[in-house]
């Protein structure tokens, strides 16, 4: 944000600028995360159908594809938003500005067409009112040098998404609360199938004692995977519950930390110091869940 | 307000945490499939409404929610009633028709 002379403290501005890159960056991840539960929600889906006989047609599959698409748009608009503060951020200023409008302009294409993932009245609302004003005076300013006027743009933008996100973050919460519910669904219909290993339910009594498990048909005691399938079912059940909670605290972490970006963005903005030189705190709770999910579930392609 | 939203969910959510047992539960094909009709109908109301939205101040909303919510109770365990499949399916099939009409009230 060198080129921001809006700032008192460059100093000051560079760390607005690398927190905003930081933020957007673990937007992008964020984001990246939903579109691959929601493609394990479709795989999910086709594999109840086949193994439940359940209809999982092509209107259904429809809705799940267009919230990958949305998703799609969401991380394209917060990639190119990493990319506004990347290059202001850049420590070459005289190149800076040149920068930062071509990756404003790129963040205002984005946003262009850009459809609702939910709460749909009050996204085309706030994007009419707030965001595509903001953005394209951003650009306008940071065109023509006006850097006072870029940096007051560049803080009614994160503002304006960090609203956004505040209005569609129900709609996140859904996209994974239905993933949880249907590996849940999946997995006890497995586990009824006698096609999951019952081993893990025995963990807890052998591996502190550093011993392995190994299940094997036992003619003296044949109902033993009869008696388990209650313990692994509660186990799938509580793993879920975990996972739907550390889910919901990612968004609710991902909201507290685009509040807070927009808090120190206006304050460089209007010239008042902004000391803190740490990114915001709960950025660590999107990154843990995001690199929890991704370890767990397979890439989507 | 009661959660229009939250109403929906739950009727797909308790429907296909119970859709194995009560598919190995129906005696015939007719009945799997009208199940299984009864499940989607319940699944694209849900998927369609997480993208709209419902007026807050519209009574109609409200009073469907409301009558959602006290519906979703008698499919929260089926597992009891399974001896009599046709029953089972005429509740689901009154559950999920009070949540299309709750659905088709969210606007884009």
């Amino acid at each position: 944000m060198l080129g921001l002379t809006a700032c008192k403290d460059n100093d000051d501005a560079r760390a607005a600028a690398s927190q905003l890159a930081t933020t957007t960056d673990a937007l992008t991840g964020y984001y990246t995360t939903l579109r691959t539960l929601t493609v394990q929600t479709d795989q999910l889906n086709a594999l109840e159908k086949a193994i439940v006989q359940t209809q999982y047609d092509a209107g259904l599959r429809k809705l799940l594809l267009d919230r990958e698409k949305q998703l799609d748009e969401r991380i394209a608009l917060a990639k190119a938003l990493a990319a506004v503060a990347h290059s202001l951020s850049s420590l070459t200023a005289a190149k800076t500005a040149d920068d930062a409008s071509a990756a404003a302009n790129g963040l205002e294409q984005q946003l262009d067409g850009m459809t609702p993932l939910a709460n749909a009245g009050e996204f085309h609302s706030l994007v009419e009112s707030s965001l595509a004003p903001a953005l394209h005076l951003l650009v306008e300013k940071l065109q023509a040098h006006k850097d006072r006027e870029a940096a007051q743009a560049l803080d009614a933008t994160v503002k304006a998404i960090a609203e956004l996100f505040r209005k569609e973050s129900p709609g996140y919460t859904e996209i994974q609360l239905d993933y949880v519910q249907e590996s849940e669904t999946m997995a006890e219909a497995l586990v009824r199938r006698g096609q999951v290993d019952e081993t893990a339910a025995i963990e807890p009594a052998l591996a502190p004692l550093g011993l392995t498990a190994r299940l094997a048909p036992n003619p003296a005691d044949p109902n033993l995977p009869q008696r388990l399938l209650p313990v692994l079912v509660q186990q799938i059940q509580d793993r879920g519950a975990a996972l739907g909670a550390a889910s919901q605290a990612a968004t609710a972490a991902m909201q507290a930390s685009l509040d807070e970006l927009a808090k120190r963005v206006h304050l460089v903005a209007v010239g008042s110091p902004m000391r803190m030189r740490l990114k915001p705190p709960a950025l660590a709770t999107v990154e843990k869940w995001s690199a929890g999910v991704t370890a767990a579930v397979p890439a989507a392609p | 307000m009661p959660d229009a939203l939250s109403a929906l969910r739950d009727t797909y959510f308790s429907l296909n945490s119970q859709i194995d047992a009560l598919s190995i539960a129906c005696r015939t094909q007719d009945q799997r499939d009208a199940l299984n009709a009864q499940l989607a109908s319940a699944q694209k109301a849900y998927y369609t409404a997480v993208n709209q939205v419902f007026a807050d101040d519209d009574a109609q909303v409200a009073t469907l929610t409301t009558q959602l919510n006290t519906a979703n109770t008698t499919i929260t365990n089926l597992a009891e009633q399974m001896g009599d499949m046709t029953t089972v399916l005429n509740t689901i099939t009154n559950v999920v028709a009070l949540g299309a009409r709750l659905a088709a009230l969210a606007t884009g």
